[in-house]
């Protein structure tokens, strides 16, 4: 291909008649088209990656090609590219985990050659059902592969992924005749070295990343009443629309709410987000993702699931209610704003908490080596097992043994192997890698460092980014809250909007969703199937507080060490209980009972049934000493553990029932005694607790 | 020791299978004719290599053989992405590969190039340890009918004989009846060379050799992919490499007793106790290597 003939598709990619490209887009086309090149393009948000590798498709596609393989991290990005692609007579399609029904039609299609480009995420690319019956079938002859957000290949990189170390074995195995193109937006000399040394024969073409509309300010608010309130004051004056980082779901939850309660029209997003009204996750992220692209929403309150890729170019604001782990992540993501806008805001605002939530991040990145090894062993001991032997196998989470099935997995070489459904131990020694896991664990703490650094830098912040990733021609921005006498936003808010977003974070409740199922041949002693009769299945419950938390979740830690429950807590959960407005109500009181603080929980109970004026009853009794549930890990073991552990007495009603225990985790106790207690004769169950652990 | 050399890259796009099922089907080069297009490029002083360059086309104008048209050679080189996905499949469950070219002469067992020269293997699959697989003497056995207990005893201390010598056992997975001589190979400490034709994967994954695996004590290794289904040609050419393989063999035969050397035919009687035969006995030469 000429580069008149790259021009004149790129004018029509871009549908404007005269479109230059931009320096490096010919070079980058040049390279995958004509020389079958493997090229890292390292260029900010806006540059036209996108149209880089549609035009390269569209060229190779007419030379009689096959199809582009493209791989994203996030959903938005694939739809948005889809459009795009469209105006180059691209069929692009995205396979999903919300359109598998169609994944057979896609997969027909590609066989056709009747689709040029098929966007799918890292995860998509680890999964075995996807990569067996749809890539494979059309992996002789693929024309073109992408990898998108390539900082996540570099060890070095901020945002180490397990899925994109198997990207680099597929970009070490393949042969050097594939051309591939990687980008990213967010690398430094550092990352771009550690690319270039893990991808043989890549040859990378780099421009400025600095965005120069960006306002940036730096706010330290200690408690999280403190933020809520300044948010609040402040998202009202900021023009446009944006997106607030919170570090955990409860918290993304808990903004999300409070600025709805105030009038502000705001909405979580996570990754597993869930609403009533749609068919799942995803295609409620989608939705959520639209209504801020059409400015139908002030503010998405996210995780990082909202992160990558999320091209808006009006986003007016990225505001940050805690400090992100990294300087290079942070810019990824307040880089989102302010593309195609004179100016927008980058506000950070940090809290006590921050470093206690990333060293938990740090901590839980890789699985503990007693959890690694106790996978391997249950697997070499058996000739294949599937998920569902290895959970009866190991005491696991799921979520953990999945962890260490992940980290296993792209270790090279893999002491684990899956073949149809089920996992091996593969015949290679294996030991832990403590050296690079010490190394990237240090790593991040260093970049969390240097993140405290930014908050504090009392000089350009914008200069700051820019040298963290190794910009060229480093000036001051004249606009940061440093580089003007005046700040971006005041970092003050008013006493009244404190107050009430302290008593706002004492009501944030969390759910107790029922559960429909017990692990299998766990309640041989009850005989309990697994399916659970919907008749003994407990109601929807709550519980006051998240362990620790800035509501009473920090009072109830404090509790739990001396023994005794203060009457706050007493108070708190009667007020949870008639904000509820439960039908039927509850008529009468039970307590779950312990062996080892006999009194705790059920002097509590007795006080909240005085205190609701409601009978209380011991109606169940432990007979069985068994091990504490919180060192059950999986589904399984948390069952079975309880089994044969408590008997219902006869002092019980028929009429409905508050359960009340201090610390609710898996839930399985509750969901057991409330079916032993429907199953004994009384009636509806509502589990309610103090606190949560479970993990988020 | 898992990765891959360009050079593997290029002779595995060129004569590996990656798919299970698929269609179109692309057949790539068999044996015989990877031994004709390898012969055609080393004389006009080109490598697989340079196969893998833009524009290589161009270099094959002069070569024009009606069964390996460049049409196939070009769609075969295309399969970049197909080799990456499988490799990487076969890598999790410690598959490796070795090519007849001279960086793997060290593996590639001499054996079986020597004998079955341009018919040897392009590509060896194999898991475990292969640095047995070139040790100077193999030894394999040859039995013609199902054995009865006394029998075996008789051959499981043969085997058994095998440890501590330099000699390695060879079996083809083909011969079923050999089986047991693995389990006993396998107690007695005895290095083993076994060559399968189909299902390498399962061979890996299996319970019964991971041990003997990890301890390097075991190579087994296939000239088919490692997904390869069950075949009657592949097995009648996988016995072939296992008898080049095979340096010295031990008949066991309800007929008569030989232990030959399969190049100079020389037999020696193991069985050689009266009261084990039976029947008749026939003249000597009864197997065909």
């Amino acid at each position: 291909m000429t580069k008149i003939e790259g021009l004149k598709l790129l004018r029509t990619a871009i549908n404007n008649e005269s479109a230059v490209f931009h320096k490096d887009q010919w070079e980058s086309i040049d390279a995958l088209v004509n020389h079958k090149k493997k090229m890292l393009v390292v260029e900010r948000t806006g540059w036209g990656k996108s149209s880089v590798y549609f035009i390269a498709t569209r060229a190779l596609r007419d030379a009689g090609a096959g199809v582009t393989i493209i791989i994203s991290p996030l959903l938005a990005l694939m739809r948005n590219q889809i459009v795009s692609a469209e105006r180059l007579g691209i069929k692009a399609v995205t396979v999903n985990s919300s359109n598998v029904n169609e994944w057979d039609e896609i997969s027909k299609q590609l066989l056709n050659n009747e689709i040029d480009a098929l966007l799918i995420s890292p995860e998509r690319l680890a999964n075995e059902k996807f990569v067996d019956n749809v890539l494979m079938p059309i992996s002789e002859s693929i024309g073109l592969f992408v990898v998108d957000e390539a900082h996540c290949i570099s060890d070095w990189g901020h945002d180490f992924r397990p899925d994109y170390q198997r990207i680099t074995r597929l970009l070490k195995n393949m042969s050097p005749n594939v051309p591939v193109l990687a980008t990213t937006a967010t690398a430094n000399d550092r990352v771009v070295e550690d690319i270039e040394k893990q991808v043989p024969g890549i040859e990378t073409l780099r421009g400025p990343l600095i965005r120069d509309s960006l306002e940036l300010q730096n706010i330290k608010l200690p408690d999280q009443a403190s933020r809520l309130a300044w948010i609040l004051e402040h998202i009202s004056t900021i023009k446009g629309t944006g997106i607030i980082y919170a570090s955990t779901k409860r918290d993304v939850r808990i903004i999300a709410s409070w600025l709805k309660e105030n009038g502000i029209s705001a909405a979580p997003y996570y990754s597993g987000v869930k609403h009533e009204d749609f068919e799942d996750s995803n295609s409620y992220r989608q939705y959520l993702e639209d209504q801020l692209m059409h400015n139908e929403i002030k503010v998405l309150v996210a995780t990082t699931a909202l992160g990558m890729g999320y091209d808006k170019p009006d986003l007016g604001f990225v505001i940050h209610y805690q400090l992100p782990g990294s300087v290079v992540g942070y810019y990824q993501q307040v880089g989102r704003a302010g593309r195609g806008l004179a100016t927008a805001k980058g506000i950070l605002l940090s809290g006590n908490e921050d470093a206690r939530i990333q060293e938990f991040f740090i901590d839980a990145a890789f699985p503990k080596e007693e959890h690694v090894f106790e996978v391997i062993h249950a697997l070499a001991d058996a000739d294949g097992l599937s998920i569902r032997d290895l959970e009866q196998n190991v005491n696991l989470r799921q979520g953990q043994l999945e962890k260490v099935l992940k980290y296993l997995s792209v270790q090279s070489p893999s002491p684990v192997a899956k073949h149809g459904s089920k996992w091996y131990r593969a015949p290679v020694h294996y030991e832990m890698d403590h050296k690079k896991i010490a190394f990237l664990t240090n790593q991040r703490r260093e970049e969390f460092t240097r993140m405290e650094e930014y908050l504090s830098h009392n000089k350009c912040l914008m200069s700051f980014l820019r040298k963290e990733l190794n910009d060229s021609n480093i000036s001051d921005c004249g606009k940061c809250a440093n580089c003007t006498s005046e700040g971006v936003l005041d970092a003050e808010f008013s006493h009244e909007n404190g107050v009430r977003a302290a008593a706002f974070l004492r009501h944030t409740y969390i759910p107790i969703v029922p559960k429909k199922q017990f692990a299998k041949d766990a309640f041989l002693t009850y005989g309990f199937s697994s399916k659970l009769p919907e008749e003994l299945r407990a109601q929807e419950g709550r519980v006051l507080s998240k362990w620790g938390d800035a509501g009473w979740g920090k009072l109830v830690a404090e509790n739990k060490h001396n023994n005794h429950f203060d009457d706050k807590l007493v108070e708190a959960m009667a007020n949870m209980i008639q904000e509820w407005n439960l039908t039927p109500s509850p008529k009468w009181i039970t307590s779950v009972p312990s062996l080892n603080h006999t009194t705790l929980v059920p002097d509590f109970a007795k006080r909240l049934a005085i205190k609701m004026n409601l009978p209380y009853r011991e109606s169940i009794v432990k007979i069985k000493q068994n091990k504490p549930q919180k060192l059950m890990e999986n589904r399984f073991h948390q069952c079975h553990n309880l089994d044969g552990a408590f008997e219902i007495n006869d002092i019980i009603t028929n009429e409905p029932v508050l359960l009340v225990d201090d610390i609710v985790d898996s839930g399985w106790t509750l969901t057991l005694l409330s079916a032993l207690l429907q199953k004994a004769g009384t009636g509806f169950v509502y589990p309610v607790a103090l606190t949560s652990t479970a993990n988020e | 020791m898992n990765t891959l050399t360009e050079l593997t890259k290029a002779i595995l796009l060129l004569t590996s299978d990656f798919l299970k099922d698929k269609e179109p089907k692309i057949s790539p080069l068999n044996a015989d004719e990877w031994g004709r297009f390898s012969k055609w490029l080393n004389t006009n002083s080109l490598s697989p290599l340079d196969l893998l360059k833009v524009g290589f086309e161009e270099k094959l104008l002069a070569w024009n053989d009606a069964g390996i048209p460049l049409d196939r050679i070009k769609l075969l080189m295309n399969r970049g992405m197909a080799l990456s996905l499988a490799f990487e499949k076969w890598q999790k469950m410690g598959i490796w590969v070795i090519t007849k070219a001279p960086e793997d002469k060290k593996y590639y067992p001499k054996r079986i190039k020597d004998i079955c020269r341009h018919n040897a293997p392009p590509i060896l699959y194999g898991v475990g340890n292969r640095d047995i697989l070139n040790r100077s003497e193999t030894i394999g056995f040859l039995i013609d009918h199902v054995l009865n207990d006394y029998e075996k005893e008789y051959l499981k201390f043969h085997v058994k004989s095998i440890g501590g010598t330099q000699y390695v056992l060879a079996v083809c997975e083909l011969e079923k009846k050999n089986v047991f001589l693995v389990d006993e190979a396998l107690n007695a400490g005895v290095n083993i060379i076994m060559i399968v034709s189909n299902d390498l994967v399962g061979a890996a994954l299996n319970k019964k050799y991971r041990n003997a695996l990890m301890q390097n004590q075991l190579v087994i290794i296939s000239p088919y992919y490692p997904e390869a289904v069950l075949n009657e040609i592949n097995n009648k050419i996988t016995n072939s490499y296992y008898n080049a393989l095979t340096s010295l063999c031990l008949g066991f035969s309800k007929y008569v007793p030989v232990m030959g050397n399969i190049e100079s035919d020389k037999t020696v009687n193991v069985l050689n106790d009266a009261d084990m035969m039976e029947e008749e006995k026939p003249k000597q030469g009864t197997f065909e290597l």
